[in-house]
């Protein structure tokens, strides 16, 4: 008997890692600058700009991680026709952790993880079935934790609701957020006659 | 170096073919059986009981080997959790006959098994059970055909919305429906911390 599993509907997510001690560094570096310079602060009451754009403002000090991080993302989406909207660097200190929530006004999400170890929680997201609190069969997964090893980026759609554990170490984990738009026409556009380019007829399908 | 790839919350759906004459030839006689016995006229006029007895079709006809061949296919879609099938009956599309959207509402699993099919007699459409699909969200389909051959059985999940596209062919359709219900097995424990055994302490998870 011929048995074939198709597994409709997925959420995909893609996981990049790299092995590079140069990237690792030049994130390590940056980190320490903004500490540093006061732009950042290792306690809960900084501010940030109205425009939260990490990867513009600090070009010059990615050279090496910003190429790896596009190229993870063209594996992604499947080409280059797409833009960071916004990034930031995110720190839990001892205990902190974030609710379910997702990101707006964007196509793409991701998150780099820095120098993270396990008891520092993983990321966890959350079933998006609208009947997921029913438990019906088939459906039992409310969550689904990822592991959030040091050097990697997960990227995910949008609108996937994610949440994070508390970090149980005593070291601050450390990540880099960034939010991404794809430049496409809308898809599909509306079928029917169209008299000139302002008024379109549905007739009867 | 290649991304690690995880599709997270699909919707299962099992697929399995035979080619089997003898199967084959089981239903073919029993469709003919139908015809002559009840006189079910194959056109869209026929009255239907109420009383949901129509809806045993195999408890009404013997098909041993088309039998075997379904609960082979749900023993391995449920795995080590028992089942019952609840319902089963015949589904004949004539020409230009479709479904619309549905799902079957009270069961576990549906499943539709395909008798002498050919590719004009339509797909079936496995509809997403994401509402951000209807939004076209980055990453979403709304819908996705399966194709529906000789010899197959799809078996879904009843809450999966689907629909089929219209029979083209000048044959009826023949498939088979069935909905059924799964008898999970294991401890499904509530979270929390037991006092008894019937207090549950909900602790503050962190989250």
């Amino acid at each position: 008997m011929e048995n074939q599993i198709k597994d409709l509907f997925p959420t995909r997510l893609n996981i990049g890692k790299h092995n590079d001690s140069y990237i690792e560094d030049e994130v390590d570096r940056l980190v320490n600058k903004l500490n540093e310079t006061s732009e950042i602060s290792f306690n809960m009451n900084a501010k940030h700009d109205e425009t939260i754009d990490l990867f513009s403002a600090h070009r010059g000090d990615l050279l090496l991680f910003l190429p790896w991080l596009e190229s993870v993302v063209n594996r992604y989406i499947g080409h280059t026709n797409w833009k960071f909207t916004e990034s930031w660097i995110n720190i839990y200190p001892t205990g902190g952790n974030q609710p379910p929530h997702n990101h707006l006004d964007c196509q793409v999400s991701g998150c780099y993880y820095h120098k993270t170890e396990p008891s520092m929680g993983p990321l966890i997201f959350h079933n998006p079935h609208q009947f997921c609190e029913l438990g019906l069969f088939g459906m039992e997964w409310k969550t689904f934790p990822v592991d959030t090893f040091p050097n990697s980026a997960i990227l995910f759609p949008h609108w996937l609701k994610h949440s994070t554990e508390p970090n149980k170490s005593g070291k601050p984990k450390i990540s880099i957020g960034f939010n991404i738009t794809i430049d496409k026409a809308p898809p599909g556009g509306i079928s029917g006659q169209w008299i000139g380019p302002h008024t379109v007829v549905h007739d009867k399908k | 170096m290649d991304p690690e790839v995880i599709d997270l919350f699909p919707s299962t759906v099992l697929k399995f073919k035979h080619e089997d004459q003898e199967i084959f030839s089981e239903l073919e006689e029993c469709v003919k059986a139908i015809e002559k016995d009840e006189q079910v006229t194959l056109h869209m006029g026929v009255s239907i009981p109420n009383d949901q007895s129509w809806l045993h079709f195999f408890g009404n006809y013997q098909l041993p080997k088309l039998n075997k061949f379904i609960s082979d296919g749900i023993d391995t879609y449920v795995g080590n959790d028992g089942w019952e099938l609840w319902s089963s009956w015949l589904n004949l599309y004539p020409k230009g006959a479709n479904q619309d959207k549905h799902l079957h509402a009270g069961y576990d699993l549906s499943a539709c098994y395909y008798h002498h099919t050919s590719p004009q007699q339509g797909v079936i459409n496995f509809h997403s059970p994401l509402r951000e699909a209807q939004l076209d969200c980055y990453g979403t389909y709304q819908q996705m055909a399966v194709p529906t051959e000789s010899g197959t059985l799809i078996i879904f999940p009843s809450w999966l919305e689907h629909s089929t596209t219209p029979n083209e062919s000048d044959f009826f359709k023949i498939s088979i429906g069935m909905n059924i219900k799964v008898n999970r097995s294991g401890e499904r424990p509530f979270l929390g911390q037991a006092y008894g055994k019937h207090t549950l302490i909900h602790k503050y998870n962190g989250i």
